[in-house]
């Protein structure tokens, strides 16, 4: 599914004197395929935008479509009844992780938590399909099911309670995965884990896409493959990570810091070696390594 | 204790601690720890390593199942003296939103001294001191849900700060906070360790940890891993075994000396790093 948002304007408490404008104009496009990042400073209107994509916040100005969906909420009483019913299928295609998503965890066991996600978008599903599906989802996420099923979510560790939430939403077999900040608190190795996990997902086409909101800016250059930078509500920027963080002379960049290799081939250009960045950390050293032998 | 003994500020001695009963869920597992007066401790570990559970033993939120805690001589045991400990150990969690108390700085501020008993003209001096501090004296008469969340863990600093604590406990304070507000929070936190504060820091950010003084590793319980930030970080492969990383930089500089260039050894940051290599590519 493509992602189209145009001129999209939103206010918390609309008709309050004290209102702020949340979004103020924000135009992007999301490709099928990408793996998308979506930075800025907090407040800069990155949560309110990524709520809108599966109707959790309505549209209020400007327009947005996610495949064939148009999120415009329909004037006419009748109309407008059909189009609140039918965002129940959107939210099935587009699975929304928020931040911090192991604090939403409820059930008892691990089975029961995922089965929850599963009965509330196949109520027609049999017990044999929600135990399938059920044991898919936690398959996917990379977790044992016969070491987990019947364990408290509570009895986990953090990359693995946090993995249980995303099964929870993989559940309704979503085409389009987005994440607030997924890897946000966790340590080093279960980071690494939990990105590598997403690719897996997106390589093996288990979801089309993905979007990910993060403050980390080494993670989005080793991740994805599109950027867009949010500054008062609007999208200042969208490119490569890498087009963006070589042009750093922006005053959002400047306060977001750059990622390790952007950073050192900005200071090596200033005593005139250029050094191209990379995506990967192992690739900019290969080069750097490269360079320093070079015609030696 | 004699009196010209120097005191610590904190030491834990064979400290055991599990929540529940039962066999396999000890979390703190006889643990030895001292922090000097002045030091800047940080504890990096794996989730579920016990680092948490380790700050609340310090300042008596969490009592031992065996051992001893103690904060400048107070024992967290003793109950005449744990509010003693818990006015000289301040501490600033992960979430700001879940740290403000009042609608307005100045009272949010004032809501710790105000507990204890504080007149209100010292209460008047010390949310001046506390908000000079953390350098958000411009927002006393702010709404604390107009803050950034760098601003709002900066207050909650700073409600720390006002009950004039010995020892500042950051337990994942920067989680939560974009780039900016993560520098804000730390720089605040350096300043007052360079001022004579005690600073704990317990953070997954590997690049908050190389200016520490000491870098503990927690690993079920224990400290697996102690030594200066340079020592810890020479490391990686036990680091990697524990739930934890080199910071990029040094994970650059490491892989470039065993290709034969002449880097120095013991980087930890990128300003370091990048420093280092325009020296070797001018001098080539």
């Amino acid at each position: 599914m493509q992602i189209i948002s145009k001129s999209l304007t939103f206010s918390y408490n609309e008709k309050a004197n004290f209102s702020r404008r949340a979004l103020d104009g924000a135009t992007l496009t999301v490709n099928e395929g990408d793996f998308f990042g979506i930075i800025g400073e907090t407040g800069s209107g990155k949560s309110t935008f990524i709520q809108h994509l599966n109707g959790l916040i309505p549209l209020q100005s400007g327009t947005l479509t996610v495949g064939e969906f148009n999120l415009t909420v329909p004037k006419k009483r009748k109309e407008k009844k059909a189009f609140l019913k039918s965002l129940k299928q959107l939210r099935s295609k587009v699975g929304m992780v928020f931040q911090y998503p192991e604090y939403q965890l409820f059930a008892e066991t691990v089975r029961e938590d995922v089965a929850f996600g599963v009965k509330n978008f196949f109520p027609n599903a049999s017990q044999e399909e929600v135990d399938f599906k059920v044991k898919k989802a936690i398959e996917l996420v990379g977790l044992d099911y016969n070491l987990v099923a019947e364990k408290s979510p509570f009895d986990l560790s953090g990359g693995q309670k946090r993995r249980v939430a995303i099964a929870g939403v993989l559940a309704s077999e979503p085409e389009t995965l987005v994440l607030d900040e997924p890897v946000a608190g966790l340590d080093p190795v279960s980071k690494k884990r939990l990105m590598s996990l997403l690719h897996t997902l997106h390589d093996t086409g288990v979801v089309k896409t993905v979007i990910i909101v993060s403050h980390d800016m080494n993670d989005v250059m080793e991740n994805c493959n599109r950027v867009a930078v949010f500054e008062n509500g609007k999208v200042v920027k969208e490119c490569e990570p890498k087009s963006l963080f070589e042009n750093y002379d922006d005053y959002a960049l400047s306060r977001l810091g750059l990622p390790v290799t952007a950073y050192l081939t900005k200071t090596l250009k200033g005593v005139g070696v250029n050094v191209e960045s990379s995506y990967k950390i192992e690739d900019f050293t290969n080069k750097l390594i490269e360079k320093y032998f070079e015609n030696r | 204790m004699p009196f010209f003994k120097i005191m610590k500020a904190v030491e834990l001695k064979n400290v055991s601690f599990k929540y529940g009963s039962g066999e396999n869920l000890a979390v703190i597992k006889n643990l030895s720890l001292s922090v000097e007066k002045g030091e800047f401790l940080c504890v990096l570990g794996e989730n579920g390593s016990g680092k948490s559970t380790l700050a609340k033993l310090i300042n008596g939120l969490l009592l031992p199942d065996s051992g001893e805690v103690e904060v400048f001589g107070s024992n967290t045991k003793d109950k005449k003296s744990v509010y003693e400990v818990r006015k000289k150990v301040g501490m600033v969690f992960q979430n700001p939103d879940n740290q403000m108390v009042a609608t307005i700085v100045e009272d949010d501020v004032a809501f710790g001294p105000e507990n204890v008993g504080v007149s209100s003209e010292e209460i008047g001096e010390r949310i001046d001191f506390a908000l000079k501090a953390v350098g958000m004296e411009k927002f006393r008469f702010v709404a604390g849900q107009k803050l950034s969340g760098g601003q709002k863990q900066r207050v909650a600093i700073a409600g720390a700060l006002a009950l004039k604590p010995e020892v500042l406990i950051l337990d994942e304070s920067t989680a939560m906070l974009d780039p900016m507000g993560r520098k804000e929070v730390m720089q605040v936190a350096e300043k007052l360790n360079d001022e004579g504060m005690t600073l704990i820091t317990i953070t997954h950010y590997m690049k908050e940890a190389v200016k520490a003084d000491r870098v503990v590793v927690l690993h079920e319980g224990e400290i697996v891993v102690s030594g200066t930030p340079e020592q810890v970080f020479s490391r990686p492969e036990d680091l990697k075994k524990y739930g934890l990383d080199v910071p990029r930089a040094t994970y650059i500089a490491e892989k470039l000396k065993k290709s034969g260039v002449p880097i120095k050894s013991g980087i930890l940051t990128e300003e370091e790093l990048g420093e280092e290599l325009c020296k070797l590519f001018q001098n080539r």
